[in-house]
């Protein structure tokens, strides 16, 4: 576990002037896996939105760090370069753009301009991603997640992962429309992503369920409850939630108060 | 299946001006038109270049029956001086065309060159079970094109497909128009645009059964992607039906790139300039022919290069 890659600091953030997000604190370090559960409406997507700059949220007060930088600067595709990877929970889909174009587009964009990947390079790397994620080998000519069922839009998010490189991803609820084999392919991906990259990534997992973490372990879990992390622990915390769901968390945060 | 895609074997002709430089008893000149007579299989490219100036040609095209023909009209601004503006430079140019029965015609017409003030009218007449594909593209200039396609027998059929690329104070109006005259006959139109600066784009498109053409099948859709807030982009779609027993629908939209499409190609590291000319060329090549690469990768690039520009 190495040096903080994320530091998120007292982070307040609302989306047509409703807040939503009430002042998160969290640091992730390389080559830790943080889950992040809550009920719906809790915030979770709002923070993976909020840290990829999407622009229809407006950060109120607070510092997101990224290698010590400030990411709130920073525009959409400038916190993609610097290192930040959302997998979204609804992948879009882009007619007349093939995967193959997205993503090499992508590659270069962060590559010098007189440098971009070599054609060989760029088909060797696609090409095992596609059989590491147990995907059609199509996949590269067909346009960017159209006609996709929904798990294969959630591989691809991963596939897309793989190829960037990011050094902190969040994946918002990826587990979400994938049968038993898929969350244990995707799973099994991340996992062994984060153990090859030795400490250079750091790693954010929204989901609800047990059943992708059994893949993915993580080494610290959060509840989130009305924008803000309420409750820190282990593994053991999701097999609490697991049992007993979330209706402790009303009478939890009336005696906190 | 068309035989001959590549150009390797294709007949080039280049015409410029309207004029033939000679007759080659395929191509010929008649009472000033350029008449092309094909009773056998064939790839034919028309090279029309114009140095402007109001210069106009007249092409008649007749094809015999059960015979696959791909054709190339390629439009540009030729001019020693080469110090033409964009879209001051008027040409005219009129297309008639007449499928026999059985024959099959892929038509690409390409005004590549955004120097050229077009006003391009086609007109095609289908007979049975004749299949036409259609294929315009214009990345740039001024352009006035009307088209007329005359579904006159049973079974005819067409696709029709546009790219309108308009930018600057480019003026492109489109109308299309398709005719279904006879029983069992079929139309799909797919029109795709996208105008930026104080551009003008403008599509109106018609499909037209007439009452005895039961059986028939029309479909057009048409969307226009404005990217900036001066454009002025008007999308018409019509459909007259005068017959009970067919099948009909059309689409129409004009709108601003989709947002989250945006934020999403950004979040993957991608410049916002880059992402919005991805996007638009993969909508705008959405209407493009993807039978011959090495066109389609040629009019991809040349739309690239033209919203690069912007």
């Amino acid at each position: 576990m190495d040096r903080p890659v994320l530091e998120i600091k007292n982070l307040k953030a609302s989306a047509s002037g409703v807040r939503i997000l009430n002042g998160i604190d969290l640091t992730v370090r390389g080559g830790e896996i943080h889950a992040l559960m809550g009920p719906n409406g809790s915030g979770k997507s709002t923070l993976s939105s909020v840290i990829m700059g999407h622009p229809d949220y407006t950060v109120e007060e607070g510092e997101v760090l990224l290698n010590g930088e400030n990411l709130l600067e920073k525009s959409v595709d400038e916190r993609a370069r610097a290192g930040v990877f959302l997998a979204l929970q609804y992948p879009v889909e882009i007619s007349g753009v093939t995967n193959s174009q997205f993503l090499r587009t992508a590659i270069n964009a962060r590559r010098d301009e007189k440098n971009p990947i070599p054609y060989a390079e760029f088909v060797k790397e696609m090409r095992k991603a596609v059989k590491d994620l147990e995907m059609n080998e199509n996949l590269p000519k067909r346009y960017l997640n159209e006609g996709f069922s929904g798990g294969e839009k959630k591989r691809n998010e991963i596939l897309q992962m793989k190829l960037l490189n990011p050094s902190v991803a969040i994946l918002d609820e990826i587990d979400s429309g994938l049968d038993i084999d898929a969350v244990r392919i995707v799973g099994s991906n991340v996992s062994d992503m984060v153990k090859e990259r030795k400490g250079g990534l750091g790693v954010i997992v929204i989901t609800h369920y047990q059943r992708l973490l059994d893949y993915i372990k993580p080494d610290f879990v959060h509840v989130l409850s009305k924008g803000k992390i309420i409750k820190s622990g282990g593994c053991e915390l999701v097999s609490m939630l697991e049992k007993e769901g979330y209706s402790w968390i009303d009478a939890y945060e009336r005696g906190a108060m | 299946m068309l035989c001959n895609m590549s150009t390797e074997n294709m007949k080039i002709y280049d015409i410029r001006n309207g004029r033939l430089p000679e007759d080659d008893g395929f191509v010929r000149t008649r009472d000033g038109s350029i008449c092309i007579g094909i009773s056998e299989n064939a790839s034919i490219m028309l090279n029309m270049s114009f140095d402007g100036d109001g210069a106009g040609s007249a092409v008649n095209i007749n094809i015999a029956g059960g015979t696959e023909v791909y054709l190339i009209e390629n439009y540009r601004y030729d001019s020693a001086s080469n110090a033409a503006s964009f879209g001051e430079n008027f040409m005219s140019c009129a297309v008639n065309i007449n499928l026999s029965s059985g024959s099959t015609l892929k038509h690409q017409i390409l005004f590549e060159d955004g120097r050229l003030a077009a006003a391009y009218t086609l007109k095609c007449n289908a007979e049975a079970n004749a299949v036409y594909d259609n294929y315009q593209t214009n990345i740039g200039g001024r352009a006035k094109c009307n088209t007329e396609i005359n579904l006159n027998g049973y079974g005819a059929s067409v696709s029709s497909h546009l790219i309108a690329f308009c930018s600057g104070e480019d003026d492109q109006r489109y109308n299309i128009r398709i005719n279904h005259h006879a029983k069992g006959t079929r139309s799909r139109m797919t029109n795709c645009g996208a105008a930026a600066d104080a551009s003008k784009c403008i599509i109106d498109c018609v499909g037209f059964i007439e009452k005895g053409a039961s059986g028939s099948d029309a479909y057009q859709k048409s969307r226009i992607i404005s990217l900036s807030e001066k454009v002025q982009a008007h999308v018409s779609p019509a459909l007259l039906i005068d017959e009970y027993d067919v099948s009909a629908g059309h689409s129409g939209s004009v709108g601003s790139i989709d947002t989250e499409a945006l934020y999403y190609m950004q979040s993957r590291g991608i410049r916002r300039q880059e992402a919005v000319a991805m996007f638009t060329s993969g909508f705008l090549m959405g209407a493009a022919d993807k039978s011959n690469s090495e066109l389609y990768e040629d009019i991809e690039h040349k739309v690239r290069e033209r919203i690069n520009q912007l």
